[in-house]
């Protein structure tokens, strides 16, 4: 399997030879990275619980994107019923081009990533290779070595309306689409950022992204990613956030979609007075396999991190969280909170949870926990006692369940709708 | 209104309940008295429709339906409503979207059209003021968090809401002090009616002073011992539960003499 990535890799660089660029280097040492290490089994810590057998047996390859595609309007069809474009500004990838944009706000500055890779911009380049994951992560390779597609966007206002950008594909062969997004936040200015995931049914593609995101000093940053892909496809994430002083970074993970998904969180909180909150509920059904790895670092003194992730489970489904928490012998007076609540509908989901804390620092506030649970039958006969049918009170339930992850975010409509297009199947 | 003939039940492989007959009739209020473990909680958890009872014999029909026959959600449709001892507390299920959603699928059941916000929220001010509920406590996640007087307080919210004819308060005095006793119990009394009847079952005399009953019941050993009119309540409070059983014991043995 590993060489038909080599290969795959050898034709592609020599395919790109013309468009030369500071980034080649990046891509020759993630691939040899990648040939070295393979897709981890479970022998691997990092790994452990997370199955990869798929990727040593079938390989993807990488989807080739036609840059001059009609620009018909039917990724309107992957949006949720309930949302109205106006509420936006957008971006659509459309099986893996930017097709469409609608740009309100004239300070978001939005370049295309193979300008990036042309131009000598210092900044982006040394967030694309040191914002990187601090464990060995075959697919953070796998899409530095092979990504053309995604974006660099700056702020440095606040911004009128949430930037949509919406992944839509139409495919269905197991090819393999990678992306790469950079955001940055200038002093005091505001990023918000919806990305949404969506296939059409049976599609088995393979969605490799990278976020990459920098809070200049007091800048605030709202990331919310939506995977709703389909059930067949697979889905691998890896989000990296770093903020200076007194920036704030939220993060929402919400994971519906793909037979396999794997999603990496990792912030580092560097200035003073920052702080960092990541929410992630996921929902699982049928064989599918959620992950969730966070890890919060804490390097310096009076910054604030707080986690919240929830799963609800049916079937034979399975899901992983695995949060590490490190607070550095200089991070002072800092206060970390981290929680993972599962509900289990079924006798057969099954949950992996590993709450950590390494704690190096003697004047801070932690706390962490994790619960496995199932639903509460008292609840359920409440309900129905008034007149609530009993597949209605359980959805109430769920809904209860897992609504302060969505709460604290402006996307929540879009999380209902999915999230109930989901659970009343 | 409701026929209860000869029901025995049992939880757990043991018999519980008796032979119970009670019959209630439209606007009567009837109360069942008796001590711990005589089969009072029984009898309204399979009024309720508790899957874990298990009924060996005997019927319960209610409006000439058979009651055992409907699910848990059915019988509210029907019309019969449970005020619970213990009401559950829901986080994350707001009060209002509740009752919408519980009064909503009553009127479907019933045939009825469903509300719409404006109409629900007319209609809960309404009865909300009648029975003195803040408003915050509508706005707040079901029972979470509430007094023991306001938890009983809005289970008579949802009665209200939900109108049914047939209402069982089970031992809904308890963990009351006077105060929320007596407001809970004007609550009731609000909703009593021609058309409306009710079983409180209860422990103590005391919330008989305020719901003053048309029958009182005495139950023990999972069988009705001695029924007689609200004067009833009086007398097992002052003489207590061993007296009537003293006394049925006296009863019952006097022919064999």
């Amino acid at each position: 399997m590993i060489d038909q990535y080599q290969k795959q890799f050898q034709s592609f660089i020599g395919d790109n030879k013309s468009n030369q660029s500071w980034f080649d280097d990046v891509r020759k040492s993630s691939m040899e990275s990648f040939a070295k290490l393979g897709f981890p089994s479970s022998k691997h810590e990092a790994w452990k619980h997370t199955d990869l057998s798929i990727f040593r047996k079938e390989f993807f390859p990488k989807a080739t994107v036609h840059k001059n595609q009609a620009t018909s309007e039917t990724w309107k069809q992957y949006l949720p019923q309930n949302i109205s474009l106006e509420n936006f500004q957008y971006l659509v990838f459309q099986d893996g081009v930017l097709a469409h944009q609608h740009i309100v706000d004239s300070h978001l500055k939005i370049e295309s990533l193979s300008t990036v890779f042309q131009g000598e911009n210092d900044e982006v380049a040394s967030i694309i290779s040191e914002m990187k994951p601090r464990i060995e992560h075959p697919f953070f390779d796998l899409n530095n070595a092979f990504v053309t597609e995604g974006l660099y966007i700056k702020s440095t206002g606040q911004m009128n309306l949430p930037l949509l950008i919406l992944y839509v594909d139409s495919h269905q062969d197991n090819k393999a689409y990678y992306f790469k997004n950079i955001y940055l936040a200038e002093k005091n200015s505001s990023l918000d950022v919806i990305e949404y995931h969506s296939s059409n049914t049976g599609n088995q593609t393979s969605v490799n992204i990278v976020s990459q995101v920098y809070a200049k000093e007091n800048a605030h940053i709202e990331h919310v990613k939506i995977q709703n892909q389909s059930k067949q496809s697979f889905h691998q994430s890896f989000f990296c956030a770093v903020t200076e002083k007194n920036a704030v970074v939220k993060d929402f993970s919400f994971t519906l979609g793909s037979t396999f998904s794997r999603n990496d969180v990792d912030l580092l909180l560097k200035g003073e007075g920052a702080q960092g909150y990541m929410y992630g509920l996921y929902s699982g059904v049928d064989h599918q396999h959620q992950d969730h790895h966070t890890l919060v670092d804490h390097s310096v003194p009076h910054c604030e991190s707080f986690q919240l992730y929830k799963g609800v489970l049916d079937d034979d489904s399975h899901a992983v969280f695995e949060g590490r928490v490190i607070v550095r012998e200089d991070a002072q007076k800092i206060h970390a909170q981290q929680m993972n609540r599962n509900l289990l509908l079924s006798q057969n989901a099954l949950v992996d949870t590993t709450p950590q804390l390494e704690i190096f620092a003697d004047d801070v506030k932690c706390t962490h926990g994790a619960t496995i649970g199932k639903m509460d039958e008292e609840q359920v006969f409440y309900l129905r006692s008034r007149g609530i049918e009993e597949k209605q009170a359980r959805n109430l339930l769920v809904r209860a369940f897992v609504s302060e992850t969505i709460f604290f975010f402006e996307a929540k409509a879009f999380c209902y709708w999915s999230f109930w297009r989901s659970v009343s199947r | 209104m409701l026929e209860i003939k000869d029901l025995k039940v049992s939880v757990d492989g043991k018999q519980i309940l008796n032979g119970i007959n009670l019959s209630i009739g439209q606007g009567e209020v009837h109360a069942i008295m008796g001590p711990n473990g005589s089969g009072k909680s029984t009898l309204s958890q399979v009024l309720a429709g508790r899957e874990s009872y298990h009924i060996d014999s005997g019927s319960i029909l209610f409006l000439g339906k058979d009651l055992t026959q409907f699910s848990v959600e059915e019988r509210a449709g029907e019309g019969v409503f449970m005020a619970f001892q213990y009401p559950v507390a829901i986080p994350g299920v707001k009060n209002t979207t509740f009752l919408k959603a519980a009064l909503n699928s009553v009127r479907k059941y019933r045939g009825e059209e469903e509300l719409d916000a404006a109409q629900f929220l007319k209609l809960l001010k309404e009865k909300s003021e009648m029975l003195e509920l803040r408003d915050d406590l509508l706005k707040r996640y079901v029972n979470d968090g509430f007094s023991g007087g306001e938890k009983k307080r809005n289970e008579i919210v949802q009665m209200a809401v939900l109108d049914p004819c047939f209402a069982v308060l089970d031992e809904t005095d308890s963990g009351l002090d006077i105060d929320a006793l007596k407001t809970v119990a004007s609550g009731v009394n609000q909703l009593r009616g021609p058309k409306r009847s009710m079983l409180v079952i209860t422990h103590y005399q005391r919330l008989l002073d305020y719901i003053v009953p048309d029958f009182v019941h005495v139950l023990a050993q999972g069988k009705i011992i001695t029924s007689g009119g609200k004067d009833l309540a009086k007398e097992l409070e002052e003489k207590g539960y061993g007296w009537i059983q003293d006394h049925e014991k006296e009863q019952t043995e006097l022919p064999s003499v």
